[in-house]
């Protein structure tokens, strides 16, 4: 063991770890230009006695021997978290696939690959957030595996485990939201909209364009207002102020949300549903003129999938970081 | 703009940006600001969960 150095205040130099009686004096004193582990490292020199273990932008216990853990923890059980809703949403739309009525079996197929997928998702997360130890799923570290034996690098494996089980995650859910179409129910539904659009509705007893999907809901928002209005359907109580009820025949013509993410699990609970694609609904008959894709609900299905993604690959990435004090 | 398009402008930002950091950012804590912004991304995207939830509450609440 060194022998510990001589406490020489005499200096001016802030950067001389002999001139404080402590390590937080010390960060306190020194140059901004240091790092943490900078001057851990120059500490311990000077003050083998009373070393310090410096990990990113903490001092953890010097007796910790996994200090990464210690640290982020917290953060490890918040991504872990995150995981656990994307498991449970992949559960619950792999379950309505699996009740939907389908001829074909396929969304059964999918449904069942997605459920599976998100029984393990969730297991990971749970046992990530029990142990606070990054736990990879079934999937991923089975995919890692098959990279490796084929001769894939450990971190070029890690990537294509990582990118197999999200993808299997996101394009599995994907998939059965747009091949489970479950249709609206019985109950009557409504559309809200503003004063003058109403009217034009009501004159040519037609509700769209032909440009955009058509979104409708219960029939107990007719009954919101104020600030119930944008929390049950995210427009200004201005921009619903007028209630068009649709024909019961018309319910035919509209989907139920899947939740793929936060967003659509709001418009899921929130009893919204959207048209199969764009086009024209004609009141008087219940027909709907089909004129193109869904883009409005593919575009939020889309975004949701992405952020889902996102933060499912984000503590890969944020553990690949350095950061400075 | 209606508040559930702003939210999704707003999400939609965050997670471009977010994109761009880590693409751009390298192996830094760049990346890390990258992540946040995929969570901060995530969170705006919760505000009408939350603001619903908020408002079942408030509304059973009233009919007690």
């Amino acid at each position: 063991m060194a022998k510990p150095q001589t406490r020489n205040v005499s200096t001016n130099d802030s950067n001389d770890p002999l001139n404080y009686p402590s390590f937080d004096d010390f960060v306190a004193g020194a140059s901004r230009a240091w790092s943490l582990q900078g001057l851990a490292e120059r500490w311990n020199q000077m003050h083998p006695d009373e070393p310090v273990q410096a990990y990113r932008d903490f001092i953890v216990p010097p007796s910790n021997p996994t200090p990464e853990a210690f640290v982020d923890c917290g953060k490890t059980r918040v991504f872990a978290a995150l995981q656990l809703i994307g498991g449970g949403l992949e559960v619950f739309v792999a379950g309505g696939a699996l009740l939907a009525p389908e001829p074909t079996g396929v969304t059964k197929v999918v449904g069942a690959v997605v459920l599976l997928h998100g029984v393990d998702t969730l297991q990971a997360a749970a046992r990530t957030i029990l142990t606070c130890d990054r736990t990879a799923t079934v999937t991923q570290a089975s995919v890692t595996s098959v990279a490796m034996s084929v001769g894939a690098s450990p971190a070029s494996a890690q990537t294509i485990g990582v990118i197999t089980d999200v993808g299997i995650g996101i394009g599995g859910s994907f998939a059965v939201g747009t091949l489970a179409r479950i249709g609206a129910g019985s109950g009557q539904l409504v559309h809200l909209t503003n004063a003058s659009s109403a009217a034009a509705i009501r004159g040519s007893q037609a509700l769209g364009l032909g440009r955009s999907t058509l979104y409708a809901g219960p029939q107990a928002l007719a009954k919101a207002r104020h600030w119930s209005i944008i929390a049950r359907t995210g427009l200004l109580p201005s921009q619903a102020s007028e209630v068009i009820l649709l024909p019961s025949r018309a319910n035919s013509a509209f989907l139920v949300v899947q939740p793929f993410g936060p967003f659509s699990a709001w418009q899921r609970l929130s009893g919204t549903v959207f048209s199969s694609g764009t086009g024209v609904l004609n009141l008087t008959t219940g027909i709907f003129t089909r004129t193109g894709a869904a883009i409005n609900q593919l575009g939020i299905y889309g975004l949701d999938s992405a952020i889902m993604a996102s933060v499912r690959v984000a503590p890969g990435v944020a553990g690949a970081t350095t950061a400075p004090r | 703009m209606r508040p559930e398009r702003l939210v999704q402008f707003v999400a939609g930002l965050l997670l471009v940006g977010g994109l761009a950091v880590w693409a751009l950012g390298g192996a830094h804590y760049l990346r890390s600001l990258g992540v946040w912004l995929w969570v901060g991304a995530f969170a705006v995207m919760c505000t009408p969960l939350i603001l619903l939830l908020v408002e079942r509450i408030w509304t059973r609440a009233r009919r007690r």
